[in-house]
């Protein structure tokens, strides 16, 4: 005995409808059709799919807000030269002496 | 064919049991179209009695037999590694229901669907259906599915709370609550 037959059963023997005859023709061309059409791989399926769209436009606006909506952060302090770099910096110029060499006959003798 | 050679002596031989679910869903995802009216055969009166049961109407009931078909059909291999066929079904049904009732639009008036039927076409059972077809209307949707998933597909409490995707105590709890507000209003309708 069925649980829809039991005593204490409201349904005692009824039962819901069974679909109407037609419908069998009209679910079995429909999915006949859905078997025969070629299943995407599963990359083209991400790729088409509404969610991946969405989560990139999302992602790609996330990233435009951000970079127009957050304010510059405070200035770089002026770099000052440490003293090693300011020696460096200020090497005096060599002074280039002159001597003059004699280039006449007696003094190569 | 052997009947009529042994002179109509010995009867004809019963019809061969149907396939089980997991078989037709095998034969289904190696691409044999002709599983799907056996998977029809044996699971279409099952669909459309929880769909009919989730939207209440005749048209929308038969919708979610053809997406439900459909879905079948657009799984594939996938098919194979599926354990319980008859669960996954009403699951789908479920789901499809669902989609169905959220495309509706809540301004449209539906016609409501005789949610049950007598064995036959005695008069006596026309009323009965007619009365507690009407009850049925007044449930919510979840007692109502909940009501069918017990008495017409006769699950577990457990297995209910899976297909539902709530915990078995909600599920057993939605069955109480829906049965009694259900006698309750049969034993109005009797005074």
């Amino acid at each position: 005995m069925t649980d829809h037959e039991r005593p204490d059963s409201p349904f005692g023997k009824l039962r819901p409808p069974g679909p109407p005859d037609e419908l069998e023709a009209r679910v079995l061309a429909a999915a006949q059709l859905a078997l025969a059409q070629p299943r995407p791989d599963p990359w083209e399926r991400t790729w088409r799919s509404s969610w991946f769209r969405l989560s990139w436009a999302a992602v790609f606006l996330a990233l435009v807000v951000g970079h127009l909506a957050v304010p510059d952060g405070p200035p770089l302090p002026a770099s000052t030269p440490t003293v090693a770099r300011r020696e460096t910096a200020s090497i005096p110029e060599i002074a280039l002496v002159f001597v003059p060499v004699d280039l006449t006959v007696a003094s190569v003798r | 064919m052997n009947a009529e050679r042994h002179g109509g002596a010995c009867q004809a031989a019963p019809p061969p049991p149907p396939e089980p679910l997991t078989t037709l869903f095998e034969r289904l995802s190696d691409g044999d179209a002709t599983a799907l009216s056996a998977v029809y055969e044996t699971a279409a009166s099952e669909i459309h009695g929880l769909a009919l049961f989730r939207t209440r109407s005749a048209a929308d009931a038969a919708d979610v037999v053809q997406d439900v078909f459909v879905k079948l059909a657009q799984q594939g291999a996938k098919l194979r590694a599926i354990r319980n066929p008859r669960a996954w079904l009403l699951t789908v049904t479920r789901r499809a229901a669902i989609d169905v009732l959220r495309k509706r639009s809540k301004d449209v008036e539906i016609e409501e669907a005789a949610l049950l039927a007598g064995p036959g076409s005695v008069e006596e059972w026309r009323a009965d259906a007619g009365r507690l077809s009407e009850a049925l209307h007044r449930l919510s949707d979840q007692q109502r599915e909940v009501l069918y998933l017990k008495h017409f597909s006769e699950l577990s409490f457990a297995e209910i709370g899976k297909t539902v995707g709530v915990p078995t105590f909600t599920a057993a709890s939605r069955y109480r609550l829906g049965l009694k507000r259900l006698r309750k209003m049969l034993d109005a309708d009797d005074d």
